[in-house]
């Protein structure tokens, strides 16, 4: 197992690097001048030159992508272009926000998307399973925006039971948590339901309810524990991309997470805050698997690494 | 300035002319620190209170030297003040922290004299506050976009910002720093309206020598009437009443709250509840979205507040790249654009223009144009004369636009629409900001969608800046080029101001619209969301708001 981590470990740096690589050829590809749009149209020419010099931005790109890298090895993201803050400490102010997001946003999917999945599994091609089904295409076709739009006008607007969009605890939090919800859970509900199937009909849990084991126990007994291993895989990426910053979420509810911030430093070509973000949301993504990948090692004995 | 940096706007055009007279030769102007004592509604004001507002994202800088977008100005110019300032909503210069001032009489030289004034900290105002300013502005490593404005303008200028000196040598301290003196390499107009520019704003020199570039980009030490009083990076700026202020008798508010939040939703519920007391340049006017659902609510269409702004939208025709380089084309072109149909757009939110100065500008605009520089919508006409042009079958081409703002996608369909109809098949070419600017900025889009906006109110800021020759390509993206015109506008440039030189520029817009280098289709209306319990809101057409001015009413 130890070895098995060490190996993956090491997989993920070249992972990371070729991330950082992609990312940093299309932030220059990109044909807009970040110098010229720190200072604005009225700035001259010379001014311009003179910023690009100064940002080292006429450096030939393999010695930026180095000088880069370095900086990256000594924990140093770089300074942000427009807002001349040090990467690092911008994405910091907004990593908590982003994180109390993502995990409340994929806590919602996960207690709307089981419970929907296991009554389908148990109510398979019953009518209580057809309802499920047209609840969770609905919920799964509605657009993200259009969802937050209406839970934030109907129970923050009309209701006054949560503030109307903003940053901050959790009653912040719930709104966009929950119109996440909605919208992921379908996926949770149909993974669950088809694997639970899978193993509802295998030969271990006919003998378990021969044994005389209760509807109950074989089901959240042995059932669930094996049908939640594909949940786990897509859980892992799921979160991962949650920790990027759900950029919609943040528009509509006006919450200040990492998504919002990724999306100005985009449109204003801040490239070293676009490869922060980035690098950032790929960490989690690497780290996520890893730790599932591990944790299917420890939920089946029949893995060993 | 355009569309996207920087809205300094549109006016209250009847009080503007008086503030074309003050840069006179010789003159000696006094003037008293100005302080509002009654709303128009004849109500008196009522001090305390917090307003509360949400804005459209995390203030950009609070550095007054690297503040240059509508934003940052919201809350920088409530912090800091400068030698002059614009009388309440007006275009009319009046001092600020320079309590009076001379001009020699060739018009190089002016010497103001300073208030007794202090910064936050205690700390006194002096010439060296704003030396230290000017000569951070100049400096490259501040990375300020509004260098241009004293560059090369003020002696010594050029050579501080080359690094060739160590001070800048046009300004110079004296009677003990109670006086401050400004030499000018030639006479300029206009001298007077950049110092009302927030960028050479007073600052504490020990203060910014005491600490970084960054930290100073977000702890403020200024003059002005709020101070910053506490912050939660990207949520909340909070600003409490300055009680040292040199002027008496404002702001009358206890305190400002700043929200980040830019959910449009969010905003327009916000200000529904009563939650927040205005939508306006903390939003950068009512959000588009927004603008409907609150002007067409009986409860909220009185209180929204609106400003013609100093600024043109049009769409720029090239004069060296494609089928425009032709004047007959150009010419063509112009009466091809249905103008009501793009305010419409806008729900009414514009109104129709005809020349490239807009009425809001206190000088320059003109209430009849020369027949030949006078355009129509007619679309039969437009494919006679392009056709004549020797286009019987229109052309293809492309229209280069910017996705910013939801109204420019609108408008360029629009425009395509109309092009369509006289047999120019035109696709739009939309993309960021960014790749947009670059891209103008080589001079060689054939047509484009752009907005321009007044740094200050003088004709040459529009005039100069986009149709001089040596402007191009970055500013004249058109690449528009006429002898006659770089002549009228090189000597109104530096003419002292009067009729003489506003004829001068009259004379210049004429050619230029005779020869079509833009169609112009708007200006654009700045609009405000006001609630009914906040008293004498106004922005000044040249800045944002200005919010030492309001009181709040019990509500």
């Amino acid at each position: 197992m130890f070895s098995y981590i060490v190996r993956r470990l090491g997989g993920s740096v070249v992972v990371l690097l070729g991330i950082a690589l992609i990312t940093f050829i299309l932030s220059y590809a990109v044909p807009a001048d970040p110098a010229r749009l720190i200072l604005g149209m009225k700035a001259s020419a010379a001014q311009v030159a003179a910023l690009r010099v100064h940002m080292g931005l006429n450096l030939p790109l393999p010695e930026q992508f180095w000088n880069y890298l370095v900086k990256l090895l000594h924990g140093n993201l770089g300074q942000s272009y427009i807002l001349d803050l040090p990467v690092t400490t911008l994405i910091a102010q907004r990593v908590g926000y982003t994180a109390q997001l993502a995990l409340a946003a994929w806590l919602m999917e996960l207690v709307i998307g089981i419970p929907l999945g296991i009554i389908s599994a148990l109510k398979d091609r019953k009518a209580t399973d057809h309802i499920l089904s047209i609840l969770a295409l609905i919920g799964i076709s509605l657009p993200l925006f259009f969802v937050g739009l209406e839970l934030m006008y109907w129970l923050a607007f009309k209701a006054g039971w949560f503030p109307v969009g903003g940053t901050g605890g959790l009653p912040y939090i719930i709104l966009p948590a929950l119109a996440y919800g909605i919208t992921g859970a379908a996926y949770y509900a149909r993974l669950l339901k088809s694997s639970m199937l899978d193993v509802l009909n295998s030969d271990y849990i006919r003998t378990a309810r021969a044994k005389g084991a209760s509807s109950f126990r074989a089901v959240m007994g042995h059932a669930l524990r094996n049908a939640m291993i594909p949940v786990l895989t897509y859980g892992a990426t799921d979160v991962a991309a949650l920790f990027g910053g759900v950029v919609v979420l943040e528009d509509v509810f006006g919450y200040a997470g990492m998504g919002q911030m990724a999306v100005q430093a985009i449109n204003q070509l801040d490239i070293p805050l676009i490869m922060g973000t980035v690098l950032f949301a790929a960490v989690f993504v690497v780290l996520f698997n890893l730790i599932v990948d591990v944790l299917y090692g420890l939920i089946d004995p029949r893995i060993t690494y | 300035m355009t569309a996207r940096k920087l809205k300094l706007f549109g006016a209250v055009a009847s009080i503007s002319m008086l503030g074309m007279a003050l840069a006179g030769c010789g003159t000696e102007v006094a003037s008293t620190p100005v302080h509002h004592t009654a709303a128009q509604d004849g109500s008196q004001p009522v001090y305390g209170g917090t307003l509360n507002l949400d804005v459209n994202g995390a203030f950009p800088h609070l550095d007054p030297a690297r503040a240059y977008d509508t934003l940052s100005y919201e809350a920088v110019t409530q912090m800091y003040n400068g030698l002059v300032a614009y009388k309440g909503a007006t275009n009319t210069i009046i001092g600020s922290l320079a309590s009076s001032w001379t001009v020699s009489p060739d018009g190089k030289t002016y010497t103001f004299h300073l208030r007794n004034a202090k910064f936050w900290n205690g700390d006194p105002v002096n010439a060296d506050s704003f030396i230290k300013e000017f000569e951070r502005v100049l400096t490259p490593a501040t990375q300020s976009g509004l260098s241009g404005f004293i560059n090369p303008f003020i002696v010594g200028s050029a050579a501080y910002a080359a690094g060739h000196a160590k001070t800048l040598t046009g300004m110079t301290s004296l009677d003990g720093g109670k006086t401050l003196q400004i030499k000018l390499t030639t006479a300029d107009p206009v001298f007077l309206l950049v110092l009302a520019i927030p960028a050479f704003s007073a600052v504490d020199p020990a203060y910014v020598d005491g600490h970084s570039l960054d930290y100073f980009d977000y702890h403020p030490m200024g003059t002005g009437p709020f101070e910053l009083a506490s912050y939660k990076p990207n949520q909340q700026w909070i600003l409490k009443k300055n009680p040292n202020y040199f002027i008496k008798g404002i702001p009358y508010l206890n305190e400002i709250d700043f929200t980040n939040n830019n959910s449009a939703q969010a905003v327009l519920e916000h200000f529904e509840q009563g939650s927040t007391d205005l939508i306006a340049w903390n939003q950068g006017g009512i959000p588009s979205a927004d603008y409907l659902p609150l002007s067409e609510n009986p409860k909220f269409s009185g209180d929204i507040y609106k400003q013609v702004e100093v600024s043109t939208l049009y769409v720029g025709l090239n004069s060296k790249v494609g089928p425009t380089k032709n004047l007959a084309v150009r010419r063509a072109l112009e009466y091809a654009i249905n103008k009501e149909q793009m305010v419409k757009v806008l729900n009414g939110r514009a109104i129709v223009a005809n020349q490239v100065i807009p009425p809001s500008m206190p000088s320059g605009y003109e209430a009849k144009l020369p027949a030949d520089a006078t355009y129509t919508y007619n679309p039969g006409l437009a494919k006679k004369l392009l056709a004549k042009a020797g286009y019987p079958h229109g052309f293809t081409t492309t229209i280069y636009t910017d996705n910013t703002n939801p109204d420019d996608v609108s408008e360029a369909e629009v425009v395509q629409q109309d092009f369509a109809q006289i047999g120019v098949k035109a696709s739009v070419n939309q993309t960021t900001w960014g790749t947009f600017l670059n891209n103008n900025e080589t001079g060689k889009q054939g047509i484009f969608m752009l907005a321009w906006l007044e740094d200050f109110p003088d004709p040459s800021d529009f005039l100069n800046t986009l149709f001089n020759s040596n402007q191009s390509p970055e500013n004249n993206s058109t690449m528009y080029s006429n002898k006659t015109v770089d002549q009228l506008l090189n000597e109104a440039s530096v003419m002292p101001n009067g009729p003489a030189r506003f004829a001068m520029y009259k004379q210049a817009q004429n050619i230029i619209m005779s020869q079509a280098a833009w169609i112009p289709y708007a200006y654009p209306l700045f609009t405000a969301a006001v609630q009914p319990w906040v008293k004498n809101y106004y922005a000044n057409p040249n800045l944002v708001d200005d919010l030492q001015s309001i009181w709040l009413t019990k509500h």
